[in-house]
């Protein structure tokens, strides 16, 4: 009995320790110490590396930040051994971020995922890439030649950190294994960041606000240029005077040759031949990480900031250019940043996991960084249907409806399949059902397709491999002639002293009869595409008189260009931080590499600075105004219009504003109905109800520039209910008594001066899985949206160049080169961003034997053309050093 | 066959090995093999202590010089859990895993026959 027992007990134990456990992994292979997740730090240690694919060996030097430097022998090597590293610190974003552009999280993660996978399927982004690949084959195959060398780094990781049990821990919790990187998978991802930068279902929701508020009132501020453009601050100043073409033509051509051969065949949402995933497994994770893959497809305030200044303008003599890219704050970071050399590219920057190459950075000779553009890229188009719904309306007959299969597996359930008809538009995204009318609200009853900017053919990995050898301005020019989705502002400056912006992408331009783009088109082919706006007449700018070029998602162009552009996102950036950045570039005085900073961290709000001010005299004058309305009063009235944590001026402020934008346009959207209906509560926020309650205080306060602004914008001061008007002074002391209440009520017993803005504003930036131990709790923050430090940059560059070259920069992102929490990479840069500090980018003109510099002989002869490292304030000198080194071979 | 503390030894290296390759469940057949050549002599303790040490050891050496901890608090992190509840990951399993070793260890002793004068040890 007692042997029969023994036996019985360690069989229940070994299966207990071999299979599953709910949503446990299997302990005995996941825990194993010499195998399992224990096992699966990847160290950087010096050493030799044997490579698969290699052709020459490739040095590798390693900073204090974990930032690699990498010294090729030719440009395969170099692509190939990016892919190596990215893989190595990266490898499961990169899984996930293919997954979710291709449509296969559900796959992974269960369930929970559908939904993003079933609109990515509709959407198309794997038969794109996998068009964009097969074109790039025949037409670019020295580019594709590039994107295969990164993918083969990829593989090269993926298979040593099998061989080495080094997978990260998720692969293990969720019990599956990567499968085999390609060039599709790459596409994907430049094709996910493209959605997240162009995507927009603007003109649905336009057509639910002017369904239910009218559209003469929608008209009032969904204009192609902001209400407040004319008025007297400099909020919407673009940066492109003109001149413009007197006779603007399309460029038929190249609208031609961008577009893709999708193949009519059936696509199948995954790729054949990958390892097996078991049915069940750990789904906890995946249920939590769903949850913010929306984010990205949803409609984002524009942050981003760049500027360049001319050497005439710098105390140096030098040019400067300086970048701050928001694309959204996680662990690991969406950047990943890099040196690349080899006989041909020399850059320094960072890049996007997944995607080969850098995005913003700097040659030895050409600084540039992006902000994103905001054209319009979505195009939504009213299909009209013969009587069997097969068959649509289109140059006067009626065409088939190609299907498109896509199947999804989701795990743990029986794969989804959809049939998606593509009209010559794009995908009939009506097609989804009804129940993703909160996504895409469309007008019930119709059937819509979209065509979209992403769906051609772009050439960036092109574009950015010629910029990595750019030397001049001409240089930037044209490497950026290839840039296609999604649409973004290059602003550069180079050795030879020029600087410029270059709003570089695709601009669709429609046919002379089209209907309103900001609404559904007509899809009978009259408001079809009919080419791009030619290349030499997108907006841009060089070496204006001036000297200095910025960008900060405000409209580039003023009312007289000549071609019709639209908006990306809800509508251009309200202009705050162009305000900003103008004003303070434009000052009469020499600026110089610090000055760059500063401005980055500024926190200057110009929109509190212009009617602050009113706000206080109408207390002032107000009979009768509270007690607490003429403390809050006073408060603002000693407050300097900067948003730091630790002040009350900031929280008043910013409830007030919200609570006034309330006043004015909740009753409509109440009254309209909006916030029932899918997809159209919109916040108050919105820019264009932003820049119409701007510009309605702002003549009250100014009666004298009345005729500067629409006359009819003073329709949304009328009570919709009882149809009585309202006074803008009436309503702005109304919103300080609700800003009152509602700060009360949230921090009670604080007294009105002892609040703080950071108790309202705070800042976190969580882990890529959402783990909460492994991201960055909320902190109190200074900043807060339209001021340049709005606490989200996710890289913040400065960079000076002199006229031969090299120079100096430095850079932060929040976060750290590691996506594993173990790794002292993992967030090693995030305390030097949150004070408002950055690293010195190392640019190194030769691979260092031995691979260790100490800190401080880094000082001198490290930096590209032996140039010292700067000496700045803002630069942590403690991180200037080596720390190792890395031989590849083949 | 030897005394209990070199069948630990025994069966904490055979696991050690096994464990390099992936085999967690090698402390079963190492306690089974040790047992064999032990005959009935103290089954449990040896290939206990034995498969422990062995899983502990590797552990140790993945904690201090590869950040194993750190792994072990990830899995943790990512899976909501308070830090501490690597050390229960880590540990759950080597006890586990012993405790089936040790087992393994008794059913085999019951196949020899007790030996007189020999003190029945605990098993």
């Amino acid at each position: 009995m007692k042997v029969l027992l023994s036996w019985l007990t360690v069989a229940v134990l070994l299966v207990l320790l071999a299979l599953p456990l709910g949503p446990l992994p299997p302990l005995g292979a996941t825990f194993n110490p010499g195998t399992g997740v224990a096992a699966a730090y990847v160290d950087l240690p010096s050493q030799t590396l044997k490579v698969p694919g290699l052709k020459e060996p490739v040095d590798i030097n390693y900073d204090a930040f974990g930032i690699p430097h990498i010294f090729a022998r030719n440009d395969w090597d170099l692509y190939l051994a990016q892919g190596y590293v990215v893989a190595r610190d990266r490898l499961v974003q990169l899984d996930l971020m293919r997954r979710m552009a291709g449509g296969s999280l559900a796959e992974i993660l269960g369930p929970a995922a559908l939904e993003s996978d079933v609109i990515q399927g509709a959407l198309g982004l794997r038969r794109v890439a996998e068009a964009t690949a097969a074109r790039m084959q025949k037409t670019d195959p020295e580019i594709y030649q590039l994107v295969d060398a990164y993918s083969q780094g990829i593989n090269a990781w993926m298979r040593e950190a099998r061989r080495t049990h080094r997978l990260p821990p998720f692969f293990r919790l969720l019990q599956y294994e990567p499968y085999e990187w390609s060039t599709v998978d790459s596409f994907l991802i430049q094709l996910l960041m493209a959605q997240r930068l162009g995507f927009t279902t603007v003109p649905l929701i336009y057509e639910g606000v002017s369904a239910a508020l009218g559209q003469d009132l929608l008209e009032t501020v969904a204009t192609p240029v902001p209400v407040t453009a004319r008025l007297p601050f400099v909020a919407q100043q673009p940066y492109h005077q003109g001149p413009f073409p007197p006779d603007p033509l399309p460029d038929v051509g190249t609208y031609e040759k961008r577009r893709l051969d999708l193949g009519t065949g059936p696509t199948v949402g995954l790729g054949e031949g990958r390892p097996g995933i078991p049915g069940s497994g750990a789904t906890a994770v995946g249920m939590a990480l769903v949850a913010q893959i929306w984010e990205g497809l949803a409609f984002r305030e524009g942050n981003s900031d760049n500027w360049a200044v001319a050497p005439q303008k710098s105390a140096s003599g030098h040019a400067l250019l300086a970048g701050d890219p928001h694309l959204g704050l996680t662990l690991p970071s969406i950047w990943y940043e890099v040196q690349l050399k080899s006989p041909t590219v020399e850059a320094y920057g960072v890049g996007i996991p997944g995607t080969p190459g850098i995005i913003i950075g700097r040659t030895p000779y050409v600084a540039w960084s992006l902000t994103n553009t905001q054209n319009q890229q979505v195009f939504y188009y009213r299909e009209t249907l013969d009587g069997s719904g097969e068959k649509y309306w289109h140059h006067g007959q009626y065409k088939h409806f190609q299907h498109v299969k896509v199947t999804i597996p989701v795990r743990g359930q029986k794969e989804t399949v959809l049939d998606i008809r593509w009209s010559v538009h794009g995908p009939v995204i009506s097609d989804l059902g009804p129940q993703y009318r909160d996504r895409f609200p469309y007008p019930e009853g119709d059937t819509i397709s979209l065509a979209y900017t992403g769906n051609l053919y772009s050439l960036d990995a092109k574009a950015l491999y010629l910029l990595m050898q750019a030397k001049t301005a001409a240089d930037v020019k044209e490497a950026l002639r290839w840039w296609g989705a999604p649409t973004q502002n290059f602003a550069y400056a180079t050795a030879q002293g020029d600087i410029g912006v270059i709003s570089a992408g695709y601009y669709p331009v429609l046919g002379p009869d089209a209907g309103d783009p900001w609404r559904i088109l007509e899809g009978s082919g009259s408001s079809d595409w009919i080419g791009l706006i030619p290349y030499d007449y997108i907006p841009q700018t060089e070496n204006p008189p001036w000297g200095f070029v910025w960008s900060a998602n405000q409209r580039n162009m003023p009312p007289d260009y000549p071609y019709y552009v639209g908006v990306s996102g809800l509508d251009w950036d309200f202009g705050n931080r162009s305000q900003t950045i103008y004003e303070f570039l434009s000052r009469p005085r020499a600026l110089n590499f610090d000055d760059m900073a500063k401005l980055q961290l500024s926190l200057y709000n110009p929109l509190a600075a212009r009617h602050s001010p009113f706000l206080v005299q109408l207390v002032r004058q107000a009979p009768g105004a509270s007690a607490a309305q003429k403390e809050a009063a006073g408060i603002l009235e000693r407050w300097d219009y900067q948003m730091r944590a630790v002040e009350a001026g900031p929280a008043i402020w910013q409830k007030f504003w919200d609570a006034y934008l309330g006043e004015i346009f909740s009753p409509w959207w109440r009254w309209g109905g909006l916030s029932e209906q899918p997809g159209l509560a919109l916040p108050a926020s919105w820019p264009p109800l932003m820049q119409a309650a701007d510009a309605l205080a702002y003549v009250a306060a100014h009666p004298e520039e009345e005729p500067l602004v629409d006359p009819r914008l003073k329709l949304w001061l009328r009570d919709p209910e009882t149809g009585q008007e309202r006074t803008v002074e009436a309503l702005m002391l109304k919103a300080l008594g609700t800003a009152l209440e509602e700060l009360a009520k949230e921090r009670p017993g604080v007294a009105l001066k002892d609040l703080q803005w950071g108790m309202f504003h705070t800042r976190s930036v969580p882990s890529l899985l959402e783990a909460k131990a492994l991201g960055i709790s909320p902190y109190p923050a200074d900043g807060g949206g339209g001021v340049p430090n709005s606490d989200r940059a996710s890289w913040r560059q400065v960079v000076e160049i002199p006229a031969g070259g090299g120079g100096w920069a430095m850079g932060i992102y929040p976060g750290g080169q590691s996506q594993d929490p173990a790794s002292p990479y993992y967030k090693d840069q995030f305390p030097l961003w949150q004070v408002g500090r950055y690293g010195p980018l190392l640019f190194l003109p030769a691979f260092v034997e031995g691979g260790t510099l100490a800190e401080g002989v880094g000082a001198a002869g490290i930096q590209s053309s032996g140039s010292p490292l700067i000496k700045s304030p803002f630069v942590d000198d403690g991180h200037a050093r080596l720390i190792r080194a890395v031989r590849m071979i083949p | 066959m030897g005394s209990p503390s070199m069948r630990s030894f025994l069966v904490a290296l055979l696991v050690a090995v096994g464990l390099y390759f992936g085999w967690w469940w090698a402390a079963v057949p190492a306690a089974l093999l040790v047992q064999l050549l032990g005959g009935r002599l103290s089954p449990f303790w040896p290939s206990f202590w034995g498969t422990l040490t062995a899983w502990a050891l590797w552990y140790a050496y993945q904690i201090a010089f590869h950040r194993g901890w750190g792994e072990l608090w990830t899995v943790a992190g990512l899976a909501g859990l308070p830090s501490w509840a690597g050390a229960v990951f880590a540990a759950l399993p080597a006890v586990l895993v012993s405790l089936a070793a040790a087992l393994t260890a008794v059913g085999v002793a019951q196949f020899f026959p007790a030996r007189k004068g020999v003190p029945s040890q605990p098993s």
